[in-house]
């Protein structure tokens, strides 16, 4: 996808080979920036029906090149089966070369939203000088939670099988806070904070919900802003499972203390008393500490990702400015999941046992 | 060999030099995504050359000081057992960077085994201090982190 002498023409032969019942070519191409995982192109095409239309390829970086690793079957097979949701807002899957037999790489053709991201949109109220309490970013932050809120409605029955469904909640929190140590032993070098967050998360749990969708990378630089209409798209579905609902929550916490400004952190009770308006959940089981929690549980498939592709390079096998450049992400995620652990132990164990009174309760009134 | 200017001096020279001679001759987008991102790898790793050998020491015997503790507290523990031992097996006498790092990771494993256990069997006071080990190191990750956040994205 590199090749951008090449491209015009692997791609248009590709379009062509899609049996659309039109003729493709493609009158240019570009690389995009914005994305940190995978190759991402820019295709001007102009249709033998005279329509002329933008797409997006998203494929896989070089294997040498790769610091965080995810699968395009599954991203294609779930963005095929959200497109069936008419509840979830992205831009339409249109083709998939599964092989790389004519992109060069596995690579997932889009739809293109022209709009800007959410994230610019932030950036730019943060550029002429908006104050935290400006209401326009109270009105961002309420369409940011209500498209996070869509997510977890998704029928589960419509995904694809290729999504794992775990037993329960509590065999889920279990092989999640595993994975922290687990992915630790896999590196070149010990990293006791990710040992202390498994052993401490597992235990402190907090009251226990119905497992659902959840997005996996939740921020505002993936939801794009459709100018046709001003809704809001969501993109990048590559690290999409069912999980916890408050993982997308925890995540975006995480996200947000690194890359601000902080929809959530300017007003916690405001943004998560919309998102149980929007998704009907309690305040015992979606509160600051919940989502404290999970800021932490939520981070350990990205943070995992990035600290073994320091390893990696340690080891000789990759490189790139992005791996070294992301180390200070591992930093950032150190100190803030440190921080979450300090505070939320007591509110935490509080929750959990006010969660068990009310199930005791509840068991001895039937 | 010739140990001035520093290594630390040397690269943030190289900084300057990328900052104001190479970055305004870049033009894609792509490219001046890199410049941000090198300009901050090279502050990093300024800090880092500077210091990182006193802070790997330091830190490796506040680790293992607290692997030995939590062991005389529970004994029998024998994945601390065996990550003393390896790490005693260690090069600790070197003072080459390679060798510095592998005595770190040593002694990171042997602190990790030991906060386990110390979580895992309720010693709440061993489990502190533990927990204080690892605030200072994140502390001193910060400290050579400096000013960052995203370039590129949005």
């Amino acid at each position: 996808m590199h090749d951008l002498e090449a491209m015009p023409a692997r791609v248009s032969a590709f379009l062509n080979a899609q049996r659309t019942g039109r003729t493709a070519t493609v009158r240019s191409y570009a690389l995009m920036t914005g994305g940190y995982s995978r190759i991402m192109a820019r295709a001007e095409v102009e249709w033998s029906d005279g329509v002329v239309q933008t797409l997006v390829l998203r494929g896989d970086p070089p294997p040498d090149k790769t610091m965080l690793v995810t699968d395009r079957d599954t991203e294609w097979a779930v963005l095929q089966s959200l497109s069936s949701q008419p509840s979830i807002p992205m831009p339409a899957a249109l083709h998939y070369d599964g092989t790389g037999e004519h992109l060069g790489t596995k690579a997932i053709v889009l739809e293109f939203c022209a709009g800007p991201s959410l994230q610019a949109e932030l950036n730019a109220l943060v550029a002429e000088g908006a104050a935290p309490d400006d209401a326009r970013f109270t009105a961002i932050r309420d369409a940011f939670v209500d498209t996070i809120a869509t997510v977890p409605k998704v029928d589960l029955d419509a995904l694809p099988s290729v999504l794992e469904r775990p037993a329960d909640w509590d065999a889920y929190m279990s092989s999640v806070n595993r994975s922290w140590a687990d992915n630790e032993r896999l590196l070149a070098e010990s990293n006791p904070t990710m040992r202390y967050l498994a052993a401490w998360l597992d235990a402190h749990r907090p009251p226990p919900m119905p497992l659902v969708l959840q997005h996996g990378d939740l921020q505002p630089a993936n939801i794009l802003i459709d100018p046709s209409d001003g809704g809001h798209r969501l993109i990048d579905w590559e690290y999409a499972h069912i999980g916890d609902p408050r993982e997308d929550l925890g995540w975006y916490v995480t996200y947000s203390a690194a890359s601000g400004p902080q929809l959530y952190g300017a007003d916690p009770e405001g943004f998560l008393a919309r998102y149980r308006e929007k998704t009907g959940t309690s305040e015992l089981h979606v509160n600051q500490a919940t989502v404290g929690y999970f800021s932490v549980v939520s981070a350990v498939k990205v943070f995992s990702q990035i600290v073994q592709a320091m390893s990696t390079m340690a080891e000789g096998k990759t490189g790139g400015v992005l791996t070294t450049y992301n180390i200070n992400a591992a930093t950032v995620g150190h100190m803030n999941f440190l921080a979450a652990c300090s505070a939320l132990a007591e509110p935490i164990d509080a929750l959990r046992a006010m969660h068990e009174q009310l199930a005791s309760s509840a068991g001895g009134a039937q | 060999m010739i140990a001035l200017p520093t290594t630390a001096q040397i690269i943030l020279d190289c900084r300057r030099e990328l900052l104001e001679v190479i970055g305004p001759e870049v033009q894609s987008d792509a490219g001046k995504v890199s410049v941000q991102m090198l300009e901050n790898i090279l502050r990093n790793v300024a800090t880092r050359a500077a210091h990182e050998i006193a802070w790997m020491r330091g830190e490796t015997i506040s680790m293992e000081t607290f692997a030995r503790d939590t062991l005389a507290a529970a004994p029998g523990t024998s994945a601390i057992s065996a990550a003393l031992a390896a790490l005693e097996a260690g090069p600790h006498q070197s003072l080459h960077l390679d060798d510095v790092a592998k005595v770190y990771s040593l002694a990171g494993e042997a602190f990790s085994c030991a906060i386990e256990a110390a979580l895992g069997g309720g010693h709440g006071e061993l489990a502190d201090r533990g927990a204080a080990l690892l605030a200072a190191r994140s502390a001193t990750e910060v400290e050579i982190m400096g000013e960052w956040g995203f370039v590129g994205r949005g």
